[in-house]
Order: structure tokens, then sequence, then C-alpha cells
């Protein structure tokens, strides 16, 4: 052994050219590498921050009837399907042993209303806002205002809608009592700061698939942020579920009142189309410019209101897993439970549920281990041919040896000692180089607003992390490519017969 | 030079294992190549040809009233086509736009859409021949359909309609009153990519009527050029066209009306600013009662010589009628007399005055036919030192150059209130600037990647032939001893490197095609945004032969440098020293 | 007993559409301790007889017997452990390893005797004896590259016989050097050969060097042309030959 360790490191030496062109090689191969495993477990790490822990769990429940699993963001603010049976889930949820905590919350888009006649849109999530806090670990930050209180009503802006709201229908929204502070406006808000048109409360229309919506003014409580991913959720609103269902008309004891026939019946009825897009007091109003009254409409409406929040509807159900708990196999169980107990839901990955987010992080994760491959792939062929070249110009020397006595074995060894010293000097040198590149990358805190980096990032920041299990993956994937890349050479090396060197001229 | 490249055909194939061997990796090189270009390019096309053409043309002229971004009216159309047919080059098509946001309701059941007009022209007829699900194009374009509607299979899916029925529709129109109406389902189309799928197609004269446009006005007008990529010449025609679009002042020519008896007048507004408000005290007098409210909308200034003509006095009221430039209408104004007021130069003119409001809102809603026509109208010259005083035609946004200025830009415009029209010209460039930043990071990623790539692959030709080199100093020591030229081993060995690339770009260049083809026989169900990246559910890939052939030739030229400093090595040997080389 | 045994040795390497028939029928026999020398001209099959007996190569046909021994069907470890113990091997073009020293190069056959595992005192004494015996004493850590070519053969020497082997094979081992040293070489070689009582085989073209060996064994295109002791005039044969070749005074005999 001490022998093969010494002519290996001997040849190195002579051969520096080779060792070289081989060592560059894979210094960069274990670079790149390395440098992509950190960022892409900081990805991961950041979106399971970002996603999974504050804002979906790992599992999402929907309808039955919902086409589409992606329903955080669908297009054009495509509306969710209400989940029905509510109760069953809820007890298949609970009684499951493999559920840590969950909650079920309302989603859908509303248009924001106004007296000018313009429409904006957000949207929203229905929450129990005590429950969803501590179950997403208290995303949501208060920038001003108050949070929700049990049975409050009201909504919590977020401050990247309100900028939007600014920018596009010209309010600056703030909780009632609240002074304006300079800190929390745009830059565009403070320049016309004497003009601000503000306003306590905001006048939203659900539209829910089965068209039963009505529009609800609703106090401003707070303005807030999420603390992770804020550049993705800002676009959720939060108001509290029962608004959220009298928006959304879900007002209901009962999931058999859900679907409100009033629109077929209408339909049957007249003629008369307006009447098909419910009582919009704010849009009919608004066509002949005149101030409406909306208070009187939330009474009546309120007066509907059945006590008993679980009994009614929601679109989603987020599920969060107790520690350990396998995605795959609790969906199946979930989804079995769900068939037993005749209830009309479907639990899917969060991914799913993210649709784009979670394709662009694959896709992201897909691009930089497909560029490692690549770049191995590459690797691999050029030291191949390189060890294989040196084999041959050493042909003389290994069939002396083979000569003298020494077995394939002795080669084999010879030759992969070499190879596996350049692999661990360089590739070694290669992954501490990767390793103190991913220490600078994080001390330089390099921010990003660009919503695709941020995903890449795993959040504003990007903060790749390299964890002792990234650097043994990455001493084994170098391993691995070197036992590839000498594989074959080592074949050409121990094929030379002690014949080649003497009849070599 | 046959002799050498004969010489290095045959040294190639004497040293078969690694010329493959690097011949491979090569080939692999340049397949990603191919690939990585390809593909920004087919990204390029779908998002230019397919989304940002198809959706906002190159360039676009978009105005909007009371500084509200998305009050997009054009009032004068035909101006404007005409101005932009006449002046900018290679115009393939302008077309009209409009969309409206829309609540739609099918049986039972209710989504989102976004409401498109079009023209059935056969460029539509095609696409929508080609993309036919169920249907009938002829209920489009008949006219026998009332408001007939095409829309996707998703969305019909969604909505639960089929052909023949009905879909209600509510959206605003261009006054912000809520329409509500029934679409006939023309057809069903099949959806090449989630984005087309938010779209409904009506035709552009229905859906014109529904949101309150009448003929000669429409919503945006974009233009697309022949050339599909051209970014320089999209650039250079919009700044042109910017500089054509100078506003001019606004005027309305026509006559007062009092007590049966009528005089010619020109009525004109003012700017309400503080600037424009001091240029007024200065030049013009006063001689009776005030200025008009500011929120006033139907007060008017009336000059001495109009109102001695009539004898009116402040607070009395005076009739103001003009013809409009279309429909052969005329409009009718009563305003009141807030003031009477005279100006040195223009003492015997016949001028009423309206403010910002009263002016606008008669100015766009009823257009006036051209003032310039008439020897009676008062046109104020540019010259003159109320003329910025006047308010314009319309007021032009500075051309920006990104997205980020664009949107600053429209901010800007949102705080100023202004009640006249803002005018933009805009390129794609600009507004989907964007995707164009996505496809150039692909671009730069994909060029990296191979950058890398190719830094291995050239220090592994670099170390062969370096070793090649010693290998064949003796044969090199022969060669020169017989006769041959420094500069021909030189060659020799540049020729060598320069046939494995040569030979080995072709194969990757085929392998990338087979590559291309294989993945395109996949199809992608996502419905996610990456979908718009797709065409018809299929990764899109367009290999152009230029950037094939600029790429092929970089290569080479990249390896021939590499193979130089060998190359240069072995051709400096002594013949001596090379025939009495022994390893 | 006979150290080697060979019968009927045949070699043929195909070269394109035609086969070279590098040797056409070889008996040969040699007993211990015999300092033999192959003769003949170039392409006459001297380097391939010297191969199948080193067993680096295997005859086509025929059978070779090592010290009793038959080669012909080893498989390759067997084979490798043969040229180990039991043979020594001198190039023609030295073939050192370029990476050790002198001393390394020497030590290193008994560094491969795994099984036997030698210490390394041991190793190191019988290596620098080996070296001592080739008057190479003082330039024990030099490295190949550094020694003159009769030097680096006086290792190659030294190599071949610090394992002790029952035969010494030297494939045309002055052909590199000039005529002083390759006498040396001849001198040294066959000074060992009387002391150490190892038998050696050398080929070589050049009739000159005859004159050390004890037998000599002429070949010609592939066949044992004549076999006896230098000076004599040797007999003759043809398409197939057979030699006995021995200590001195053994005599070849010819059949048909
Ligand atoms: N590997 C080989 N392939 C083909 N022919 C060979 C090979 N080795 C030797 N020969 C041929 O065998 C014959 C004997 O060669 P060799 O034993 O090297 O002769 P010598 O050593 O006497 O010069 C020659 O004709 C030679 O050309
Ligand atoms: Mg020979």
């Amino acid at each position: 052994m001490a022998l093969i360790a010494r002519i290996a490191w001997r040849n190195i030496q002579r051969h520096r050219g080779k060792s070289l062109v081989i060592g560059i090689i894979l210094f960069l191969g274990a670079l790149i590498m390395t440098i992509g495993n950190g960022v892409v477990s900081g990805m991961e790490r950041g979106l399971r921050d970002g996603i999974i822990n504050r804002f979906t769990g790992q599992i999402v429940v929907i309808s039955g009837r919902q086409e589409q699993d992606n329903v955080i963001f669908t297009p054009l603010g495509k509306d969710v399907q209400v989940i029905t049976g509510y109760e069953k889930i809820k007890h298949a949820l609970e009684t499951s042993g493999y559920v840590d905590k969950f909650i079920p919350v309302g989603k859908g888009l509303t248009l924001v209303l106004n007296e000018n006649g313009d429409v904006g849109y957000s949207l929203v999530l229905g929450v129990n806002f005590e429950e969803y806090q501590k179950m997403f670990m208290n995303n949501v930050k208060l920038v001003e205002g108050a949070f929700l209180n049990k049975d409050d009503r009201g909504i919590l802006i977020t401050s990247g809608n309100r900028k939007r709201f600014y920018d596009e229908l010209d309010f600056w929204f703030m909780p009632e009592g609240v002074k304006l502070n300079d800190k929390n406006l745009t830059d565009e808000a403070l320049k016309y700061k004497d003009r601000l048109d503000v306003k306590n409360d905001i006048v939203l229309m659900g539209s829910s698939m089965e068209n039963t919506t009505m529009d609800l003014r609703l106090k401003v409580k707070g303005i807030v942020k999420y603390e992770y991913l804020d550049d993705y959720w800002k676009n959720f609103n939060i108001i509290d579920i029962e608004s959220f269902r009298e928006a959304f008309q879900y007002v209901t004891a009962s999931d058999a009142a859900v679907n409100i026939p009033s629109y077929q019946r209408k339909l049957l009825e007249t003629d008369n189309l307006d009447s098909l897009f419910e009582d919009n007091v704010v849009t009919k109003a608004g066509a002949g410019n005149k101030k409406y009254e909306i208070a009187e409409l939330i009474g009546k409406r309120a007066a509907r209101k059945k006590p008993g929040i679980d009994s009614g509807a929601y679109n989603i159900i987020f599920v969060k897993l107790k520690k350990g708990g396998s995605i795959e196999k609790s969906l199946r169980k979930l989804n079995d439970a769900f068939k037993a107990a005749g209830a009309e839901a479907r639990a899917v990955p969060w991914g799913n549920a993210v649709g784009q987010l979670a394709d662009l992080a694959m896709i992201m994760r897909g691009a930089t281990i497909g560029f490692v491959m690549l770049i191995f792939f590459v690797a691999v062929i050029i030291i191949m041919n390189t060890l294989s070249m040196a084999a041959l110009e050493r042909v003389s020397e290994i069939g002396m040896m083979r000569a003298v006595g020494a077995q394939k074995s002795f080669i084999s060894g010879m030759f992969f000692a070499e190879t596996a010293v350049i692999s661990s000097v360089f590739g070694g040198a290669g992954i501490i180089a990767g390793g103190i590149c991913i220490s600078i990358l994080n001390l330089l805190h390099i921010t990003t607003d660009n919503n695709i980096l941020e995903l890449l990032f795993g959040g504003n920041v990007l903060r790749p992390t390299l964890g002792f299990f990234d650097i043994m993956i990455g001493v084994i994937e170098l391993a691995v490519v070197t036992v590839i890349a000498a594989a074959y050479p080592l074949t050409v090396a121990r094929r030379i017969t002690p014949l080649d060197a003497v009849t070599r001229d | 030079m046959r002799l050498i490249l004969a010489l290095s055909l045959r040294n190639l194939l004497r040293q078969k294992r690694r010329n493959l061997f690097l011949g491979i990796a090569i080939c692999f090189g340049m397949m990603i190549l191919v690939l990585a270009i390809s593909f920004s390019q087919g990204l390029t096309d779908t998002l230019l040809n397919r989304v940002v053409v198809y959706i906002a043309g190159h360039m676009s002229i978009v105005t909007m009233e009371e500084s509200n971004k998305d009050r997009r009216i054009i009032r004068d159309k035909e101006k404007f086509i005409n101005i932009v047919k006449s002046n900018i080059k290679d115009i393939k098509k302008v077309w009209e736009s409009i969309g409206v946001f829309a609540r739609v309701i099918g049986n039972s059941r209710a989504d989102n859409a976004i409401i498109v007009g079009r023209v059935a022209d056969k460029d539509f007829l095609e696409y929508l021949g080609q993309n036919l699900v169920e249907g009938n194009l002829g209920d489009f374009t008949s006219g026998a359909v009332e408001n007939p509607v095409i829309l996707y299979s998703n969305k019909a899916k969604t909505l639960g309609v089929k052909y023949r029925d009905t879909i209600n529709a509510r959206f605003a129109t261009i006054t912000k009153q809520q329409q509500s109406v029934r679409l006939n389902v023309a057809a069903v189309l099949r959806s090449s990519n989630l984005f087309e799928e938010m779209a409904m197609f009506v035709n552009l004269k229905d859906l014109k009527s529904l949101v309150g446009l009448k003929p000669h006005e429409t919503g945006a007008l974009y233009i697309s050029f022949k050339r599909i990529n051209n970014p320089d010449h999209a650039i250079r025609e919009a700044i042109k066209l910017h500089k054509l679009l100078k506003p001019d002042v606004a005027v309305i020519y026509g006559e007062a009306v009092n007590k049966n008896r009528s005089s010619n007048a020109t009525a004109l507004g003012y700017a309400g600013d503080k600037e424009s408000l001091s240029i007024m005290n200065k030049h013009v007098s006063l001689l009776s009662g005030a200025m008009p409210a500011e929120k006033s909308e139907n007060e008017a200034l009336v000059s001495k010589n109009l109102a001695a003509d009539f004898k009116l006095r402040s607070g009395d009221r005076i009739t103001y009628r003009y013809k409009n430039k279309y429909e052969n209408l005329t409009t009718e104004n009563r305003y009141r007399v807030a003031g009477i007021f005279n100006s040195a130069g223009i003492s015997d003119r016949n001028i009423i005055l309206l403010n910002e409001r009263s002016f606008y809102k008669t100015y766009l809603q009823n257009l006036p036919a051209d003032a310039r026509k008439y020897k009676q109208a008062y046109v104020p010259l540019r010259r003159s030192a109320l003329y910025p005083v006047f308010e314009p035609e319309w007021k032009l946004l500075p051309r920006t150059s990104t997205f980020e200025a664009m949107q600053l830009k429209m901010r800007d415009m949102t705080k100023t209130k202004w009640k006249g029209p803002w005018l933009d010209v805009r390129t794609m460039y600009e507004s989907a600037d964007f995707i164009l930043k996505l496809e150039y990071a692909l671009k730069l990623v994909a060029f990296t990647a191979v950058l890398i790539l190719f830094f291995i692959i050239l220090i592994g030709v670099l170390n062969t032939l370096r070793m090649t080199v010693r290998e064949r100093t003796r044969e090199i020591g022969t060669m020169r001893a017989i006769g041959m030229q420094r500069t021909d081993v030189k060659y020799l060995f540049i020729a060598e490197t320069v046939l494995l690339t040569a030979i080995a770009c072709v194969a990757g260049i085929i392998l990338s095609f087979i590559v291309m083809w294989v993945l395109g026989l996949f199809t992608i169900n996502t419905d996610s945004v990456l979908s718009i990246l797709l065409v018809n559910r299929r990764l899109h890939f367009l290999p152009t032969a230029a950037s094939i052939a600029g790429n092929y030739i970089l290569i080479i030229l990249m390896a021939a440098a590499t193979a130089y400093f060998p190359a240069r090595r072995a051709s400096n040997l002594s013949a001596v020293t090379a025939l009495g080389h022994f390893e | 007993m006979n150290m080697i045994e060979m019968k009927d040795i045949r070699k043929e390497y195909p070269l394109g559409e035609t086969v070279v028939h590098a040797l056409r029928g070889i008996d040969l026999s040699v007993q211990e301790g015999g300092f033999i020398s192959i003769i003949g001209p170039s392409g006459s099959g001297k380097t391939t007889l010297l191969n199948i007996i080193g067993c680096i190569d295997t005859p086509t046909e025929g059978s070779v017997k090592i010290g009793g021994e038959d080669i012909t069907s080893l498989d390759d470890k067997k084979l490798t452990n043969i040229r180990l113990f039991k043979v020594g091997f001198i190039f023609q073009t030295f073939n050192l390893i370029p990476v050790l020293n002198l001393l390394e190069n020497v030590e290193f056959p008994l560094l491969l005797m795994k099984e036997h595992k030698l210490s390394k005192t041991d190793i190191r004494e019988r290596a620098e004896k080996a070296i001592e015996e080739v008057g190479l004493k003082d330039f024990l850590d030099h490295r190949p590259a550094e020694l003159s070519g009769g030097q680096r053969q006086r290792v190659a020497i030294a190599r071949a016989l610090v394992t002790n082997p029952q035969i010494v094979l030297a494939d045309e081992p002055t052909a590199n050097l000039d005529s002083e040293t390759g006498a040396a070489i001849l001198e040294l070689m066959k000074h060992l050969n009387e002391t150490e009582k190892t038998t050696f085989i050398f080929s070589t073209h050049d009739p000159d060097v005859l004159k050390y060996a004890s037998q000599v064994v002429k070949i010609r295109d592939g066949h044992i042309e004549s076999t006896g002791k230098p000076g004599r005039s040797l007999k003759t044969g043809k398409t197939r030959s057979k030699a006995h070749v021995g200590k001195a005074g053994s005599t070849g005999k010819r059949r048909r």
C-alpha cells in the first residue's frame, strides 16, 4: 500500500501538467457543485420556512369538485370551490393521528369598489385570525393599527396591497384613529402627503363561483406585512371569516345552503340581466355617480348570520403534519379517510396548491442540478481522456512493472491512488472554496426585489447554506465522479501487458 | 494546404480514442449551446410573437383621460392612424385594441375573463380555423347572431357552456358604468397556453358599442412591424412618432347663439394651474365678473368683442354650438357668462374661454371639426404670450425606456388629475421589459453555463494537444528534416484541432436537433405561469441558421486559438532536438 | 532437472490478411546455471522466444515448463507470480520506474512479494547487496534520469537479481550501449552467473558477444539453426529444431 501511494504521489508530481488539468477541472466541478448545493439547500430551507411553515402547511385540503389543485394563485383570480361537509373533514383530520394542526380558510378574489366607479381587486383570506397566527408561527406582522381580535369584524390590509391600491385607485388606507406616519408611507405617497385621500374602510365585493356575491364595507383594522415571502403573500389581505362569508354569500349554517339557488331562480324569472349580478348597490349607485348607503344593507345581511362558525363553508384547509411525517403517506391516508367518511374533499401536497411557486422552485432546482450535471459530464469525459492518454504514455513503465511481477491489481491501485489523490486534493479544495464562497455570499447579504430570484434565494436575501449533510453529499458526488472518470482509463491501464513494454519501439 | 488537411485527418483517425473523447465533449458542449440558444430564441418567439405582439403590438399609442391609466380612449383614431401610416416605416399592421376585465356567468357558474374585441380579418380567421374545437365561425362573422363570443375550451368547461349557449357578462364601460350583456357562444377554441385562456373574443364593433365607444373612437392603437424582433427599429420609430405627436392648442370653432342671433366664435380651454393663472393675470384683463370656479362645469369667460356683439353682461347665459368632426352632429352647450375679458392682440376676436373641466367635457365627448380649416377661427400662435395657457389637444408623456420608468411616469400622471387626454407612445420593449429581462437572464445563465463547459473542454483539448506534441516529437523532427516549414507544422496541429472541432460540432448540432425533436414529443401539463413559455403545451425551440452558424464559427475560432500555443511549441522544435528526442 | 523445457513452440502473429510465423516449432531445454546466448539476425524470433520463456507472452502452440511447472495454461495472476518469483528481466531499453530512485527501483520487486512479507530491513539489505554487486553503491538515491545508460542497465540487472530468480532473461541487453559499456555489462552478468549460479539467457545479434556464452543457440526465421559452444562450428537445423543446452559440456542434439 505504502508503495502504491509513494509511486502515485511521485507520478502526480512528475506529470504535473496532467495532474493540474484534472485538478483544475475537478476543482471547478466541486466548486460549482458546492455552491449549487448550497444555494439549492438554502432555497429549500427558505421555501420550507416561507411556504410550508408559514403559509400552507405540508398538505392542503380542497373541495373534491375543485378541478385544479393550484388554488392559491389562480389565473385571473379564478374562484376556488367551496368545501362541503366540513364537519366530516374536520373529524377525519382530528382523528388521523399524524396531523399536527390545521386551519380552514376562505379564499377568493374580491373587487374593491369606489364611489367614482373605478374598480380595483384584492385577494382575501377569510380566517379566524388568532388561530391563523398560531398555526403559521405569527407570520403576519403588524405595521400600523391593530390585529383582528376574536369576534372583530374588519380587514388587515398588507402594506403591499396598500401601495398597490394607492397606485391604482389613489386611496391611502389607514386604520381608524392612526396618524399618518412618514415612515410607513411610500415615496410616492409621501410626495403627495398633503393631498392624500385617506380611507379608514374599504368596500369589497366577493365573486364566488356560484356568483353569489355582495358588497361589504369593512373597517381597516390594521396594516400588516408577512414576515416571510411577503412579496408573494402580500397579495392576500386578511379578513375575518364571517365577513368573508358575507362578501361571498357563504353565510350559511349548513352546507346544503351553500349553493344559494337564487341565481337560477332569477335566471328563470327575469330578463333583467342586472338582477343576475345580485344587489350591487354600489355599482348601480356608481353608475349615477351618487353617494350610496351601504350600512343599511350590511345590517340586513348581518341579521341573517347564524351562530357557530365551523358549521359554515371554507375553500381551503391548510394542514401541518406532525414532525417527521411523510407527506405522501399522509396524503394517501387522508384521502382514504375522506373517502371513507364520504367527505367531498381532496388532500393535495403544498407544491400543487402553490402551483407556479413550486414549479418555479422546482425548475430552479432542476436547472441548478442540471447545470452541475452538465459540468460533471463534460469533466468526466475530459478526465477520462486525459487519464487514458496518461496510461498510454506510460505503457513501457507499466508493462515493465507487470513484467517484473506486479499484478493487475497493483496497477489499478497505483492508477486509482493517483486519481484519488488529485481528486481529494483539488476536489477537496473546490469544496472548501465553495464553502468559502457560500460564506462570502452570506456576508455580502445580497438582496433582491425580483420575485423569481426571491424564490431561488428562498427569501429577500441570498442565504445559501452548507450543512454537514450537504458537504457529505458533495464528497460523495465527487467520489462518484472520480470513480466514473477513472474507471475506463483504469481498464486501459490494466490491459497493458508486459509485452507492450517490450515490443514498443 | 490540402496536404496538411489530409495529414491532419489521418492523424485524427490514428488517435481514435482521444479524439473520440474530445469529440464527444465538444459535441456535447455544442449540443447544449444549440439547445440553450434555440430554447431562448423559442422563448423570444413565443413571448414576442404569441404574447406580446398579439396582446400589445410592437408599439402602441395610448391616450388616458382624467389622468386614469385605465381610462383608455382615443377619440380621433383616424388622425393617429394617418400619422402612423404616413410616417412610420415597415408597418405590418395597425389595429385597435380594446380589452375589458369582465365577470362572466355561464351555466350557473361564474368566472373572470378579459373580453377582447377583434376584427374578423384574414389572420384572425385563420387562427380561429386552426384552433376550432366546436362551433361555427360563421356565427361570428355573419352578423346574424347577436353578440357572438368565441372562447377557449378550458374557460368553456369552467363556465359549463357549449356552442350556442349564452354567457352573461358584466364589465365597466369607458364612463365606468356597469354594463351587463348576454353573449352567444359562436365557437370554442383549443388553447395553446394558459395565458390565452383568459381571453374571450367578441367582434370589435360589438365591444366598442358595448363599452360606449363611438365608431371613430377606440381604446388604443397597436402597431406591429414586419420584423418580429428588432428593438432598435421599434424604439427608433417610437421616438420618431413621439416627436410627430407634439400637441397643438385644442380649438373649437362654432357659433355663439343668443336670441336667434348667431355669431362665429372660438372656444378655448385655459389651464387652471398657478403658473397659467399668473400668465392670464398678466395678459388678460377682466372687464367685469370673475373667473369661473375651478369645479364649475358650465361657466365661461367671453371676450369683449363677443360680449359687445350680443350685449352680454356677466351672469347672462349664452348658447355655444359647433359641428362635430364625425357623425355629422352638432353639439350645443349653454354657459353662464362668468366674466368678460379683454386681451391685447385679440380684442377684435369672438372668444369663449372655458375652464379645464368644462372645456374637455365637451371637447372630448363631442370632438369638434378641425377649427384650422376656418379662416375666422382664432387659432393661437405659438409665439403668442397666452399660448401656454390654452389647453392642448393632449399632453404628451415623455418617452421611457424601462418598465420601472414607465410605471413611475404613470404614477406621476395619475397624481396630476388633469382632465384632458394624456398621450403615451410605448414599445413592447418597455411595457413588457420584464419578459425580455427574463429572456435576457435566461440567455445569460445559458451562456455562462456553456462558457464553463467550453472552458473545461478547451483545457482538455489543450492538454491533449500538449501530450500529442510530446508523443510526436520524433515525427515532427522527421517532417522538419525532410523539409516541412515551421508554419506548416503549426498549421498541421491547428488543422487537426479545427477539423476535430468542426466535425464534433456538426455532430453536436445534429444531436441537438434530435434532442429538440424528442423533447418536442412530450406535452407538459402545467397550470402555472410557466405555461406561457410553452407552445401547445410543448417546449418550443427555435433554432436559427444564423445563430447556429455564428456560434459554430465562434467555437471553431476558440478551438483554433486554444490549439495555437501547443502548435507553436511544436513548430518551434528544432529538427535535431526533435529527432534526438527519446522517451 | 531441466530449468526450462519447451516443446514444439510455435508463435504466430496475425498481420492483416496474412500470418507472421515468428516461431516455427522450437524445442529447447535449458539446465540450471547456464549462460546461454540466443543469437540470430533481426526478426529471427529471439525476442519472441525470450518473451515466452519469461511468461510475458504465450505460444500459439506447444508447451513450456519452467522449473518443472507447465505454464502454458496458467492465468495471468499465476503467470505474474512466476515472473515475480522465478524470472528476472533485463530489458533492452533499461526500463526503470522513473519516479523511483535507484534503491527503490531495486526494492520494487521485493515490495511486490506480498505473500512473503519480507521485513523492511530485509528488503533494504537485499537491495543494497544487489546494488553493491553491480557496483552502484554510491548512487542509491539517484533517479534513473540521473544515470548513464550503462548504469541504468546495471540497476536493471540488480533488480533482476534481487529476487534470487531461477532464470534471468536479457533481450539484447547491450543493444543500446556502446561496445565498451556493453562488454562491462556482459562481464558483470557472467560474473553473477558464476557466483550466484543463476541461469542467464540473453539474446544478441552481435557475434562479438558470443564469447561470454557457455552455450549458443542460433536461430533464424523461427527455427533453431544450431546449438553449441561458442567458437565451435554450430550444427545446423531446418524446419523444426530441437536443442538441449545447459552447463558447459552438454551438447545440443539435432533432430531430423
Ligand atoms: N506483435 C507482433 N505482431 C506481428 N508480428 C510480430 C510481432 N512481434 C514480432 N513479430 C514478428 O515476428 C518475427 C520475430 O520477431 P522478434 O521475435 O522480435 O525477432 P528478433 O527479436 O529476433 O528481432 C518478426 O518477423 C516480427 O516481425
Ligand atoms: Mg528483438
